[in-house]
């Protein structure tokens, strides 16, 4: 298990390589760059005064190369510098720090509630499969795959915080400051997450599940006379989980554009709000950083998934 | 028995009228304001983007030199009094003594000089003179007297400094100095709140100033700033009681709010307008006659409605119908008339084809659509493309391969800081103007007017000038507004799209 961490922990250099630069050159190619904002441009009638603008540039560092640039973060950034922002002048790694325990708890909650309505809907639309209410399982799952996350966002801070008041509608309470009202704050975005990834993990979930029911075992467990609800939680659940486990995984990247939008509409200060906004405002190195956590969230993530397969089923470890 | 209950009644209602003011000034409590773009920066030399939200979120913690009453007289605030030399090249203000900044520091002339000169060394002095206006020197007369030598004759200066705009605020000078760059991140003001926390992107929490001069008027603990972008989560937020204001200027937002009757709204009609601007050095939009063809085409409140919900005013000049130098409507802006279009067109002979850019926000793209259809009815092509906000569009409506853009003109205290660039000496003719009508009109306006009447014929004789070349369509003044919860008490309408949020209480 060691040799396998260490062998996915060399992979993530080059990937980290190369989101990094690929990252870097297409925020590059977008016009329009920082010093310009400094100067006032895009605002209504300003005048673009280039000396300004230059000179802003040269001040930033920015009249150099970009291959220059680049190879200079990457210098910076394996001694744990990610640069500061050009316009406010906070410390890269301050942003991130501040922002990563929110996207986390986000999408932490997020996950949690997906699995906690996909398995039983995959446990029911398996067992009762072709019956009634697997149909309508069926129907609902694909209901809330059509709809965008961002509709069901609305939706869910129109009822649940301006309709019933139950929830705010907008806004963040650290754990430490409020546990509580934390988690009244996460409740809606969680939600609004959730909602549009429980129908992939309860499909894949009946699918298999339906699967594993045909299997010797699940006859023999019958046949023993055990009860259906124990032959579904104790033996078929198990083996049909890797494939949720995988998408859980894989989804959890998929999750971090969701929350890109769902952070904006509740006002979440995660990192994905940070991350389009410094886009827009070609923070490079902000960008920078962001990109190169993501990366290594997403490998640690699929490490975390690979050995959790290890635990649920010893023959991979062998 | 009747009688008793008259005086009964009438004692009750006296004793409430005045117990009043007191309860509703009442203390305390945390003002939560709900911004839709973040905060880039306290210092105007390092950021000087004069965007609303970032505007209204200093003004708790700075302060005008003087401000201009209901009945449009001037107000002292850290200024004293104000005087021109007669050439008025040279304005002369007195300000007040014993006033400190929110670190101790006193605010005096040489405070107000350090900052002037800070400003005036730094890149982006050529953008804030923008909104200044033509000041070559600022000297300290005395511990409490600063002169503002400018280039040329300014009469436009008394509205400048007393009105809220943002490059006259001052920091306290040895704090600046200490600590550089950090300003951006660390201010201070003279103003009736201080920077407690600003977390980039996230929020801004003022507290009060130990050091102001008034504490009666601190009426709160704390106001701060959330960034909650979009306009339905802003108004959600409202509604539901988790933010207390929101500025806006979407029409749409304003109307669903003014429905609400748990919702206070405010709202001001602003100058400035939405416009679309043409390059008028090439063809076909080199031809007077295609360009007032372009205008007799479109029926602007339809425009309106469909790219603003209707929240504003169609628009025949960009002083705001509020404004004093407003030209009720006499600048002989074209009528919506589709068959004079036609018959202008068909003067002209030739096919009529153009590149177009817009921005993807609603306003603009509703309206560039719009506008496409209405001139597609008339034979005209446009091809549209679209371009992302900020300093991108405007490196693309310089570029040159544009002939027409929207774009807006920005609200101002005076028409000498407004639109000027129809001048063809102007850097910032964008338009290619060169109309020595114009040009001549807009000479006749800068000269030194003792006469406000004459100044104002003046302006808008310029102002139709340039509607007589159209190099420009109007389209709207928007309106702007604040939505609040009805526990914010003493809220005012805003200014210049800046809303004194630090004078308000909350309801017990």
């Amino acid at each position: 298990m060691y040799i396998y961490i260490r062998r996915k922990l060399i992979h993530l250099i080059p990937i980290a390589f190369a989101v990094t630069a690929l990252s870097f050159f297409f925020i590059d190619l977008l016009p329009g760059d920082v010093a310009d904002a400094i100067a006032g441009i895009g605002t209504d009638n300003a005048v673009v005064d280039e000396a300004a603008v230059q000179a802003i540039r040269k001040d930033l560092g920015l009249d150099r190369p970009i291959v220059v640039r680049y190879f200079s973060w990457l210098g910076n950034a394996f001694q744990g510098e990610l640069g500061k922002s050009y316009q406010t002048g906070q410390l890269v790694s301050d942003a991130i720090g501040l922002r990563l325990p929110v996207t986390f708890q986000l999408l932490a909650m997020a996950q949690f509630l997906a699995v906690l309505f996909a398995i039983p809907a995959g446990i029911i639309g398996a067992y009762r499969a072709g019956k009634v209410t697997d149909k309508f399982v069926t129907t609902l799952t694909f209901a809330f795959l059509a709809a965008p996350s961002f509709i069901i966002a609305i939706i869910l801070a129109f009822l649940f915080a301006v309709m019933l008041n139950w929830f705010p509608a907008t806004g963040y309470i650290p754990f430490s400051e409020d546990p509580i009202g934390n988690l009244r704050s996460f409740t809606l975005p969680a939600l609004a997450l959730a909602l549009i990834e429980w129908p992939i993990l309860s499909r894949v979930l009946r699918n298999d599940l339906i699967e594993t029911l045909q299997e010797d075992f699940i006859s023999l467990a019958k046949a023993k006379g055990l009860s259906n609800i124990y032959i579904l939680l104790r033996h078929a659940l198990r083996p049909s989980s890797f494939t949720l486990i995988t998408i859980v995984g894989i989804q959890l990247g998929n999750l971090i554009s969701g929350a890109v939008i769902v952070e904006s509409i509740f006002a979440l200060p995660g990192i994905g709000s940070l991350l389009v906004a410094s886009i827009h405002a070609r923070e490079v190195l902000m960008v920078q950083g962001i990109i190169l956590v993501m990366a290594v969230a997403y490998v640690a993530i699929n490490l975390a998934v690979d050995i959790l397969y290890g635990a649920l089923d010893p023959r991979i470890r062998q | 028995m009747k009688q008793i209950w008259k005086i009964a009644i009438l004692s009750a209602g006296g004793a409430l009228l005045a117990v009043g003011p007191a309860t509703a000034q009442s203390k305390g409590g945390t003002l939560t304001v709900g911004m839709d773009r973040p905060m880039t920066g306290f210092d105007s030399s390092m950021n000087p983007r004069p965007e609303y939200n970032r505007r209204n979120a200093m003004l708790p913690i700075y302060e005008d030199l003087f401000s201009t009453g209901r009945d449009g007289k001037i107000v002292p605030v850290l200024g004293e009094s104000m005087k021109a030399s007669p050439d008025q090249k040279t304005w002369t203000v007195t300000l007040k003594k014993g006033i400190k900044f929110s670190n101790g520091e006193p605010f005096n002339a040489s405070a107000y000089v350090a900052h002037f000169k800070r400003y005036q060394s730094s890149k982006a002095w050529g953008f804030l003179r923008g909104m200044v206006g033509p000041i070559k020197t600022v000297i300290a007369k005395g511990s409490h007297t600063v002169e503002f030598q400018m280039l040329r004759p300014f009469p436009a200066f008394a509205a400048i400094l007393s009105n809220p705009v943002y490059p006259m605020w001052a920091n306290a000078p040895q704090h600046s100095l200490n600590v550089g760059k950090e300003l951006n991140r660390q201010p201070v003001g003279t103003g009736p709140y201080m920077l407690e926390k600003w977390i980039p992107g996230v929020s801004i929490t003022y507290v009060k100033n130990p050091h102001y001069r008034d504490p009666s008027k601190q009426h709160l603990d704390k106001i701060v700033f959330k960034v909650i972008k979009g306009e339905l989560p802003r108004l959600n937020s409202v509604k539901s009681g988790a933010i207390d204001v929101m500025l806006t200027r979407d029409g749409k937002t304003a109307n669903q709010a003014k429905q609400d009757s748990n919702l206070q709204v405010l709202t001001e009609l602003v100058g400035g307008t939405t416009t679309i601007e043409f390059n008028t050095s090439r063809p076909p939009l080199n031809d007077v006659r295609v360009r007032k063809a372009l205008a007799h085409a479109v029926n602007r409140m339809a425009d309106l409605k469909a790219s603003n919900d209707g929240f504003g005013r169609p628009s025949t000049d960009w002083f705001g119908p509020s404004s004093k130098w407003h030209c009720g409507g006499k600048t002989g802006y074209p009528e919506f008339n589709p068959r004079k279009a036609k018959g202008l067109l068909m003067a002209y002979g030739k096919p009529v084809k153009f590149k177009m850019v817009t921005m993807p926000i609603k306003n603009f793209i509703v309206g560039a659509k719009l506008h496409q259809t209405f001139w597609k009815r008339m034979g005209v092509e446009v091809e549209l493309k679209v371009v992302p906000p900020g300093p991108a569009y405007f490196r693309a409506v310089r570029s040159g391969q544009f002939d027409a853009w929207l774009v807006g003109i920005s609200e101002a205290v005076d028409p000498g800081l407004q639109a000027q660039a129809f001048f063809s000496k102007n850097r910032g003719n964008s338009t290619k103007s060169n109309f020595p009508e114009v040009d001549a009109a807009l000479q006749k306006a800068w000269r030194s007017f003792k006469d406000e009447a004459a100044r104002k014929a003046a302006y808008c004789g310029y102002v139709s000038a340039v509607v007589k070349q159209q190099p420009i369509l109007f389209r709207a003044h928007n309106n702007f507004a604040v939505i609040a919860s009805k526990k914010v008490m003493g809220l005012k309408k805003s200014n210049l799209t800046m809303t004194r949020l630090q004078d308000t209480w909350l309801a017990k």
